[in-house]
C-alpha cells in the first residue's frame, strides 16, 4: 500500500524521459499511471478555476450584505436608541402620593472639581470671584495640599456658567444625581432622607436602598394635603400650648393605609446633610409615631372596654360603684385621675365618660389578668412592629404581668405602646371588630379585613360609649358638627425618676369619624404642654389640648377626605339592650 | 468570454463599492444628525422633568396654603365645609 503511494508521487513529477520510455516498452503502460500524468496541468487549472469562483462568491456576499446594509440601514442604527434610554432613567424611582402628587424626585445637576491647578493662588482668588461661598485662605490650603479639590456639589446652569468663564482652566464637570424632595418638611419623618451617593438613611428612602427597589415608582398611602393640615394644626397646638412636641397620625380604618402622619419636630431633607449637626439629626429624624413607645393613659380604656365586652364578661347596664377602695399598695387606695369626684353606682359608658380609674380597675379585675395579655396581643399593641421602614418601635411591657400592673395598664400606665399600633388597635375595635395591618403604600382592594378581634355588636356599643365621651365627657372640644365624632381623651403623667408626677404630662386623643361607620382613625398627642390663660387654655389635660387640636385636625381634613356628611345623624343606644338601659338609670 | 465576463463582474463591483461609500457618508451624516436629536431629546427631558418638580413645588399645599391665605379675602375663600362636599356630592347624583 505505501509502496503504491511512494509510486503515485513520484510518477506524478513531471521526470525528464518518462515518455519515450513508452517508445520501446509499450507492454510497461500503465493505464492509471498515464491517467494521472495527462491530467496534471488540467488538474492544476480546474483547481484556479475554483479557487476563482470561491473569491467572487465570497466577494459577492460581502458586497450584497454591505449594499443591503448601506441601503437599509435600520438593523445597525436601531441599536444606540437602547443605549440612550438606559441613561436616561434614574437610579432612584420617585415616590408619589395617593393621589399621584409627586414627593420625590431625582435630578441630574453638575459636580465642580479642580485637578492639579498650576497656580494655586491664582486660581483660588478667580474661583472666590464666582463661587463666594469659598474661605480664599482655605481653598489655597487645600488646592497646594491635594492634587483634587471639589469645588461646589449640585451647581446650577447659571453658576456652571460662570465657573467656565471664570479662567480657570484645570476645573472638571461631573454630572451627578441629586435627589429632591418637594414638599420640603412635609412628611419627612415617612419619606426620609438619602445621603449624598443616594444611598438612603432613613424611612422610605432606606427600604429602597436595603431592599432594592430600583425600577417601580413607588405609591404611598399619603395624602400630602391632609399630611400638611395634620402637620400645621399640630405646630398650631404645640406654639399655643407651649409643648415640647406632638405627634398625630390618620390611618384608613378599613384598609390600614396611614394617610397622614406627623412628629413634630420635623426636619428638612434636602438640607439635613449639609446644614444638620449629628445631635440634631438623630433629634428631627426621630419618628414619634412609629418608633416611640409611649404610656397614653386613660385612651387605653377603650381596650379594657371593649375586653370585657367581648368577653361577656360585664353588659352596658351593669353598675360600679366608684368609690370602693381598691388596694395598690399595703395603705394606699388607687385614687381616680386627679382626685376627681366620685359617684356610688356608675354604668361601664359613664365609667369611659368620666374615665374612671377605679371603674376600670373593677373591670380588669373581673376578666383577669390573662386574658387582659391575650386580648391587648391580639389587637396588637404587644407586636414588635412591623412596617415597611425599617425604624418602628417596641412596645415596653412590665417586667412581671403581676395583679397591679394589670390594674394599671386598664387604664393606660405601666405599659408604653407604639402610637401607630395604639391607632390600627382602636381602629380594629371600632372598625366593626377586625383587624387591620397598618401600610405605607397605597392599597388597590379597598377592603382588607383581617382576623375578628371583637363581635360587631361590641363594635356597636365602643361606638356609643366613645361617642357619649365627645357629648358630654372630657372629649367635648373634638366634636365638629355633622360626622358625630367619637373619641376618647387621655392625660397620663410622664414617668421620672421610677415615680409618676412632677414631671409633665402626656396627653392624647384618639378618635374617629363619622362616628357612624368609622372611616378614619385620629390620633394626636402633646408632650408636656401648659396653660396658656391668654389664650383661653385653662388646663393642661387633654380637654384643652388634644381634644381642640383633634377637632380643629377633623374639620379640615374630613371634606378632603370626602367623608359622609350629615349634621342630624346620631349614634343611637344599642338597640338589643335598650330597653334595660332606662331601667339602669331610674336606679340611679 | 471568460475575460469578458471577469472584466464586467470587476466593473460591477467596483461601481458597487463607490455606491456603498457614497450611502455609508450619508449614514453618518444622518446618525450624527440623529446623536444630536437624541441629545436634545435627553437635554429637553431633564429640562421637563426640571419643570415638572418646579411645577410640584410651586403647587405644595404650604405654598398654596399661603396664597390662599394671601388673597383669602379678594377671592372671598373659605377652608372646605362639610356641606359643600354634601352639596357637591348631590349635584353629581342628579346629573
Amino acid at each position: 500500500m505505501g509502496r503504491i503511494f511512494k509510486n503515485k508521487l513520484r510518477k506524478a513529477k513531471v521526470i525528464a524521459g518518462d515518455d519515450l520510455v513508452h517508445l520501446f516498452a509499450p507492454e510497461k503502460i500503465d493505464l492509471d499511471n498515464d491517467l494521472l500524468n495527462t491530467n496534471i496541468l488540467q488538474v492544476s487549472r480546474e483547481r484556479v478555476h475554483l479557487a476563482k469562483f470561491f473569491f467572487i462568491f465570497i466577494f459577492a456576499i460581502f458586497i450584497t450584505r454591505s449594499t443591503t446594509l448601506a441601503i437599509f440601514p435600520g438593523e445597525i442604527l436601531s441599536e444606540p436608541r437602547k443605549v440612550v434610554s438606559k441613561t436616561i432613567r434614574n437610579p432612584l424611582p420617585e415616590i408619589f402620593d395617593r393621589n399621584d402628587k409627586l414627593l420625590a424626585t431625582t435630578v441630574k445637576t453638575k459636580r465642580a472639581s479642580i485637578r492639579n491647578p498650576v497656580n494655586p493662588e491664582e486660581t483660588a482668588r478667580l474661583i472666590k470671584a464666582v463661587l463666594p461661598s469659598w474661605d480664599e485662605g482655605r481653598l489655597i490650603k487645600k488646592l497646594q495640599k491635594k492634587s483634587y479639590v471639589e469645588l461646589a456639589d449640585n451647581i446650577s446652569d447659571i453658576e456652571y456658567y460662570d465657573i467656565l468663564n471664570s479662567g480657570v482652566a484645570e476645573v472638571e464637570f461631573h454630572p451627578v444625581w441629586r435627589r429632591i424632595y418637594t414638599n420640603q418638611e412635609l412628611a419627612s419623618h415617612i419619606i426620609g432622607y438619602s445621603g449624598r451617593d443616594l444611598v438612603g438613611l432613613s424611612g422610605i428612602e432606606k427600604t429602597i436602598t436595603k431592599s432594592e427597589l430600583l425600577q417601580e415608582d413607588i405609591k404611598l398611602s399619603i395624602d400630602i394635603t391632609v399630611q400638611f393640615h395634620l402637620e400645621s394644626e399640630i405646630q398650631k397646638g404645640i406654639e399655643l400650648y407651649n409643648a415640647d412636641s406632638g405627634f398625630g397620625i390618620i390611618i384608613d380604618a378599613k384598609s390600614g393605609e396611614i394617610i397622614a402622619s406627623a412628629s413634630l419636630p420635623t426636619f428638612d431633607p434636602n438640607r439635613i446633610s449639609q446644614n444638620y449637626s449629628k445631635d440634631k439629626i438623630k433629634e428631627s429624624t426621630f419618628n414619634q409615631v412609629m418608633q416611640g413607645s409611649y404610656e397614653l393613659g386613660s385612651v387605653m380604656k377603650i381596650m379594657t372596654l371593649a375586653m370585657a365586652l367581648e368577653e361577656d364578661e360585664i353588659k352596658l347596664d351593669d353598675v360600679f360603684d366608684d368609690t370602693v377602695c381598691i388596694k395598690i399598695s399595703k395603705n394606699r387606695c388607687l385614687n381616680n385621675y386627679r382626685n376627681q369626684s366620685a359617684e356610688t353606682l356608675i354604668t361601664p359608658v359613664d365609667c369611659l365618660v368620666k374615665s374612671s380609674n377605679r371603674c376600670m380597675a373593677q373591670i380588669a379585675q373581673i376578666v383577669g389578668r390573662s386574658k387582659q395579655q391575650s386580648f391587648l396581643q391580639e389587637v396588637g399593641l404587644l407586636d414588635e412592629y412591623f412596617l415597611e421602614i425599617h425604624e418602628t418601635g417596641i412596645p415596653i411591657l412590665p417586667k412581671k404581668w403581676s395583679d397591679n400592673s394589670m390594674i394599671t395598664i386598664s387604664f393606660g400606665q405601666g405599659l408604653s405602646v407604639v402610637p401607630l399600633s395604639f391607632a390600627s388597635g382602636v381602629a380594629s375595635i371600632v372598625n366593626g371588630g377586625y383587624r387591620i395591618q397598618p401600610t405605607l403604600y397605597r392599597q388597590i382592594k379597598n377592603d382588607l379585613r383581617g382576623k375578628s378581634i371583637v363581635s360587631e355588636g361590641v363594635s356597636e356599643k365602643i361606638r356609643y360609649a366613645m361617642r357619649q365621651v365627645v357629648i358630654k365627657g372630657s372629649g367635648s372640644k373634638a366634636n365638629v358638627p355633622g360626622y358625630a365624632v367619637i373619641g376618647k381623651t387621655g392625660t397620663a403623667d410622664i414617668p421620672c425618676n421610677g415615680s409618676y408626677g412632677g414631671c409633665g404630662n402626656r396627653t392624647a386623643f384618639v378618635g374617629a369619624f363619622p362616628g357612624w361607620d368609622p372611616q378614619y382613625i385620629l390620633l394626636v398627642s402633646f408632650e408636656r404642654p401648659k396653660t396658656n390663660i391668654k389664650e383661653g387654655v385653662n388646663g393642661n389635660s387633654s380637654y384643652w389640648n388634644a381634644g381642640p387640636a383633634a377637632g380643629a385636625i377633623i374639620k379640615l381634613t374630613a371634606p378632603l377626605l370626602s367623608v359622609e356628611y350629615d349634621k342630624v345623624r346620631e349614634i343611637e343606644y344599642p338597640s338589643s339592650t335598650k330597653r334595660i338601659e332606662q331601667f339602669s338609670r331610674e336606679n340611679l | 468570454m471568460f475575460r469578458v465576463f471577469v472584466y464586467s463582474l470587476f466593473f460591477t463591483f467596483i461601481s458597487l463599492i463607490v455606491f456603498n461609500q457614497i450611502v455609508s457618508h450619508e449614514i453618518k451624516n444622518k446618525s450624527r444628525d440623529l446623536n444630536g436629536i437624541n441629545f436634545s431629546i435627553r437635554s429637553e427631558e431633564r429640562k421637563e422633568s426640571l419643570l415638572k418638580t418646579d411645577w410640584v413645588v410651586r403647587t405644595s399645599p404650604a405654598r398654596l396654603m399661603e396664597l390662599a391665605e394671601k388673597h383669602r379675602v379678594l377671592l372671598k375663600l373659605v377652608p372646605a365645609r362639610g356641606e359643600d362636599i354634601k352639596f357637591i356630592k348631590l349635584k353629581e347624583e342628579n346629573n
